[in-house]
């Protein structure tokens, strides 16, 4: 991880690294600056630090009136933004984001995409999974395909393109898995 | 407020121990070694409330976090496992003190008696705290994903 080995030097390694889960999974107790500043101090942020940021992330995410509410009064979309602002809390290296659009409104699913996009254009690592493929094939520059838990393919993504001869991901991701192609 | 469910309802069952047990049948047994029957009782109070607060403070907050899933926080930040169990430990301790404590204190308003040695009070206060803080820990710990 960046030249940190992730057993013996856990500490540093991990620090690089803010996840995004697909399941939310925010503790019911704590208000919605709490879960951040939190997550700040589990990542080694004294409060005085921690607050500020929490609340930087909070209006750069739009939901700094809800900083008080228990999570459980947000919509989905806005759990979801509370995610990423938690994985963002420590500044990582890589994001790693599981299924980050799934069930999202399309006004949400675009601001989303141009974030994503403007974060790996300032340097950002995004590891992401998905099921929509035409996502995979607009924002990622390497792309892994599994098949009942099998890496099936690995590779940047123009190559891949290039080497089955097809049109878009979704032909290629048909073709790797064996399945009829669409059409 | 996670307050009232914590610190409510052993302030009242101890109340309601002292009124009963000590009302009704200390006005029947005169002194037991010695002491008014509602001074034996109240040692055993204070320590049936450090017992169960520390339990169950550790006990249910690992529980939820592994049934909701919320522990994933924990694990994947830059803390050991040691860290992680000193964490809870802490927590549990706490609530252990704060909740032994009130009960002396409405022992000591109630029934005119408090401890005899603060130190010897101290210490066995917290010793117990933390061992059944870590028993707490024990169950959810070994339940199959919570």
């Amino acid at each position: 991880m960046f030249g940190h080995d992730v057993v013996a030097d856990f500490r540093r390694s991990r620090a690089l690294v803010g996840l995004s889960p697909q399941e939310f999974n925010f503790d019911r107790f704590l208000s919605v600056e709490e879960i951040l500043t939190y997550q700040g101090g589990y990542y080694g942020m004294p409060l005085a630090q921690a607050k500020p940021r929490a609340r930087e992330l909070l209006d750069q995410f739009e939901l700094s009136d809800k900083r008080r509410n228990s999570y459980l009064e947000l919509s989905g979309g806005m759990k979801r933004r509370l995610s990423l602002a938690r994985a963002l809390m420590h500044r990582p290296q890589l994001l790693i984001l599981d299924e980050p659009t799934a069930g999202m409104d399309v006004e949400l699913r675009l601001e989303l995409w141009d974030f994503l996009k403007a974060i790996n254009a300032g340097g950002m690592t995004v590891f992401m999974t998905s099921h929509y493929l035409e996502e995979v094939e607009m924002l990622c520059n390497r792309v892994g395909i599994v098949n009942h838990g099998k890496l099936v393919a690995l590779e940047d993504k123009a190559t891949l393109m290039a080497d089955h001869g097809k049109g878009s991901l979704q032909e290629v991701f048909l073709e790797l898995v064996g399945r009829r192609t669409h059409g | 407020m996670v307050i009232n469910q914590v610190v409510w309802p052993p302030v009242i069952m101890t109340l309601l121990f002292l009124f009963i047990f000590g009302l009704s049948l200390g006005s029947r047994i005169k002194t037991l070694g010695g002491v008014p029957y509602v001074e034996f009782l109240l040692p055993g109070l204070v320590m049936l409330n450090v017992i169960a607060s520390s339990y169950d403070e550790s006990s249910s907050s690992l529980f939820q976090q592994r049934f909701m899933n919320s522990i994933q926080e924990l694990l994947i930040a830059p803390l050991s496992y040691v860290e992680l169990i000193v964490g809870f430990l802490t927590g549990s301790v706490l609530r252990g003190l704060v909740i032994g404590n009130l009960v002396m204190l409405i022992g000591l308003l109630l029934v005119h008696a408090g401890p005899h040695d603060g130190f010897i009070y101290f210490y066995f206060m917290c010793v117990t705290a933390l061992l059944f803080s870590a028993f707490g820990m024990i169950g959810p710990a070994r339940q199959d994903l919570g």
